[in-house]
């Protein structure tokens, strides 16, 4: 616990040490719809691209909760820069975890390569000898600008689902990404849809969905073994948090150079400012205890080497979908009290308030989830945690 | 730590070994407007109306902000009436040990720890005459009156100035009337009734200024009298709405079981819009209970630096109570709702779940302006105060 806290410390300052260039590059990293080179030279400055590999494969290994705390840290500061290093740490410690030991020596030898990719069974993988040759197309490919192998779900034709569904990997090279990424949110992710025409992918590239659902990592420790959806929720958590903790920042420096109505009167004296503001922290500060808490007794749960069951994924999948909520209620209030002068492109809480609405769109925190709690709780046979 | 874990076990296991007796009996305690002799006299078979009596008084004092909590949360499951009178006999008693001069409780507390009530509120007048106070007024809500032996009001002495003037006396419970006013639709077994002393002598010994609370400084006990104001009156308020919340989901997901709607009808349980409120509905309360827990974590452990905690934070904490009281009311509201026609009996625990958890939501402890003192406090507004 106490190597935890250290590790935890460390990455703070990290995010710290860069947080000038990453504040300084956010708005030229949207006009790109992905991070500028700075930006991402920042990051590789640092070890929080790292953050998520095996500590065997050269990498930090960070448990859920560190995971969240860090993301947060980075949201705070730019939500699509939190949400790129995200995924091109997470998938590079999804690969190093799950794709065979041979395979990872090799591709992690000299240094934690950055990885991107969706794992949603878009294309197919048709068995070849030695491979498989792939092909398909896959949406919001998040950071794929930046990586230098790419993940993608694909179906072996014929096979039955789950055991169908393969995770396979190429080289950045290989994979053709269609600029497609004009947004309104999280607009820096680069999340552009790539596609695949006929790529041979040895057998050795590849790793079974099922293998990511019941947490058989073949690398690494408890933080590999959350099962799914768990093992994506810290991210969906940390970045909520983040934005929304930044836009209550925010509001509370801007508010103290603001008068409104007629006659003005400064904004920190407005009783219903006062009122919004005020549940707003107390309801972000909710939202983040239980974020702490959900994280914190899955990774106990998962270190006894148990992977939590369906029912437990389910609800540690509507954490996630909470605390976007929340965050997103209380993103719109600090956005609100700020009146005409939060139109302005230039003002940060225009861009908390369209990125906490794009980070809401994803289907791991969709309302369903809640749903999904609540079959199992009434004991519904078909109670799926990923509905 | 060890050893608050044990007694918070024990005292758990103690409120489960009375919970047939509670539930049986809390009918009968709403229609008596109070607790009934049976579920008394379980409370005092047990060490519950002693738990924040300090030591050295003969209580536990196994009060720290956690171990309320999950006391007050688990007995408002069975029945929130009670676990509001236990919380107020049991609370009030440990202030006054706490507050009161050495001599005096040394007295009171010679035999056995007597159950005390009583109200803050400055509603009454204490004039200064030799050797102590003549007191008059009349104090609403005076939970548990029916119960105490002793009972404490909050009183103003005319001239001097606020907040010095404020002072708590304690009177015999014989030299109070009680009125028999509490006819409500929520928390009906707590006879929080308005009581009236009319002029009466209370000597110096028997009283304990009021900015003393308010600022932690207690002559008798440890920490967890030493919280402040508000902080010391929150684990209470977030204990009771989780375990009413809790409890309302609990029915439903029993009561779901047997029920069918719709035209034609299909169970509870398949309906999507059943699971979808009701999960989110629990989702909501596991959010408002790791929330309650740690805020109340946090202030015992800021509580063993021996600072008391500034007002920013005494906001911060109250607001956290008004939170979680807001969550429940919406959770136990999505259970009732989700009941149905079925939730409207008076049989069905659903009702007096939804009616008391709207009834707490009324104290001013956990009042909607809560939340306009935190934004005061972030907003740097020099008249910030956590009792807005």
């Amino acid at each position: 616990m106490q190597q935890e806290e250290l590790l935890r410390k460390e990455l703070l300052a990290e995010v710290e040490s860069i947080a000038p260039i990453v504040a300084e590059h956010a708005a030229a990293s949207e006009a790109l719809s992905r991070l500028t080179e700075p930006t991402m030279a920042a990051l590789r400055r640092t070890r929080l691209l790292q953050f998520f590999a095996p500590r065997e494969l050269g990498g930090l290994e960070a448990d859920p909760v560190t995971v969240v705390i860090l993301l947060e840290a980075l949201a705070r500061i730019d939500a699509s820069t939190s949400w790129t290093l995200g995924i091109l740490g997470g998938s590079a410690g999804l690969a190093g975890a799950y794709l065979p030991a041979a395979t990872t020596r090799r591709l992690f030898a000299d240094r934690v390569p950055p990885m991107a990719g969706t794992i949603l069974p878009r294309g197919t993988a048709e068995p070849v000898p030695g491979g498989y040759r792939v092909k398909g197309r896959w949406p919001y490919g998040s950071g794929i600008y930046h990586a230098d192998w790419v993940a993608a779900g694909a179906i072996i034709p014929g096979k039955p689902l789950p055991a169908g569904a393969r995770l396979v990997l190429l080289p950045r090279d290989q994979v053709v990404v269609h600029d497609n990424w004009q947004v309104a949110g999280l607009r820096a992710s680069g999340s552009s849809d790539y596609s695949i025409d006929d790529q041979f992918v040895p057998e050795e590239m590849s790793f079974s969905f099922v293998d990511l659902i019941l947490g058989n990592a073949v690398t690494g420790g408890a933080a590999f073994r959350l099962g799914r959806s768990s093992i994506v929720t810290s991210f969906h958590i940390g970045l909520p948090l983040g934005i929304a903790r930044r836009a209550l920042d925010e509001i509370a420096t801007q508010a103290v150079e603001k008068g409104r109505g007629f006659p003005p009167s400064p904004l920190p004296t407005q009783p219903h400012v006062q009122f919004e503001l005020g549940k707003a922290e107390i309801e972000l500060a909710a939202a983040r205890a239980y974020g702490l808490q959900v994280m914190s007794d899955l990774f106990a749960e998962a270190q006894t080497g148990r992977v939590p069951p369906p029912a437990r994924q389910a609800e540690v999948r509507a954490a996630g979908t909470y605390i976007t909520e929340v965050a997103q209620r209380v993103t719109t209030t600090a956005f609100q009290a700020a009146g005409g002068t939060a139109l302005l492109d230039s003002n940060p809480l225009q861009r908390c308030f369209r990125d906490i609405a794009a980070a809401g769109q994803h289907f791991m925190v969709s309302h369903s989830a809640y749903r999904a709690v609540g079959m199992f709780k009434l004991n519904q046979p078909d109670a799926n945690p990923m509905l | 730590m060890h050893q608050e874990e044990l007694l918070r076990k024990e005292l758990l296991a103690e409120v489960d070994s009375i919970a047939p007796t509670i539930a049986e009996h809390a009918a009968a305690s709403e229609t008596l407007g109070r607790l009934d002799e049976p579920t008394m006299a379980a409370l005092r078979s047990t060490r519950l109306l002693q738990f924040a009596a300090p030591r050295e008084l003969g209580g536990l004092e196994a009060n720290d902000p956690v171990t309320q909590l999950l006391v007050f949360e688990a007995i408002a499951r069975i029945d929130a009436s009670t676990s509001w009178t236990m919380g107020i006999i049991a609370g009030s008693t440990g202030l006054a040990a706490a507050y009161l001069p050495v001599t005096t409780t040394a007295r009171l507390f010679a035999e056995t720890i007597p159950p005390m009530v009583g109200s803050l509120l400055p509603k009454g007048t204490a004039e200064r005459v030799p050797g102590g106070y003549r007191v008059k007024g009349r104090w609403p809500y005076g939970s548990g009156i029916h119960h105490a032996k002793w009972v404490l009001a909050g009183t103003i002495i005319p001239g001097q100035r606020l907040p010095e003037s404020a002072c708590v006396v304690v009177l015999p419970r014989e030299q109070i009337l009680i009125h028999d006013n509490w006819q409500v639709a929520g928390l009906r077994g707590s006879g929080s009734s308005d009581y009236s002393i009319e002029d009466r002598f209370v000597p110096e010994a028997m009283t304990f200024p009021f900015t003393a609370l308010s600022m932690g400084q207690a002559v008798t006990g440890g920490k967890a009298m030493r919280l402040g104001m508000p902080a010391i009156v929150v684990p209470f308020h977030i204990g009771i709405a989780l375990g009413i919340a809790r409890r309302a989901l609990d029915e439903i997901f029993v009561q779901a079981i047997e029920k069918s709607r719709g035209f034609p009808p299909s169970a509870l349980p398949t309906q999507p819009q059943v699971q979808f409120a009701l999960g989110k509905a629990e989702i909501e309360l596991a959010a408002a209970r790791a929330y309650g827990l740690q805020i109340l974590g946090d202030l015992w452990a800021e509580a063993h630096t021996g600072r008391l905690q500034p007002p920013a934070r005494q906001a911060e904490v109250r607001a956290a109570g008004t939170y979680v009281t807001e969550v429940a009311q919406r959770v136990t509201t999505a259970a009732f709702q989700a009941a149905g026609g079925t939730g409207l009996f008076d049989t069905n625990p659903l009702q007096r779940c939804f009616r008391d958890i709207a009834a707490a939501g009324q104290h001013f402890a956990v009042s909607q302006s809560a939340y306009r003192a935190v934004g005061m406090f972030k907003l740097n507004q020099p008249d910030a105060n956590p009792m807005l």
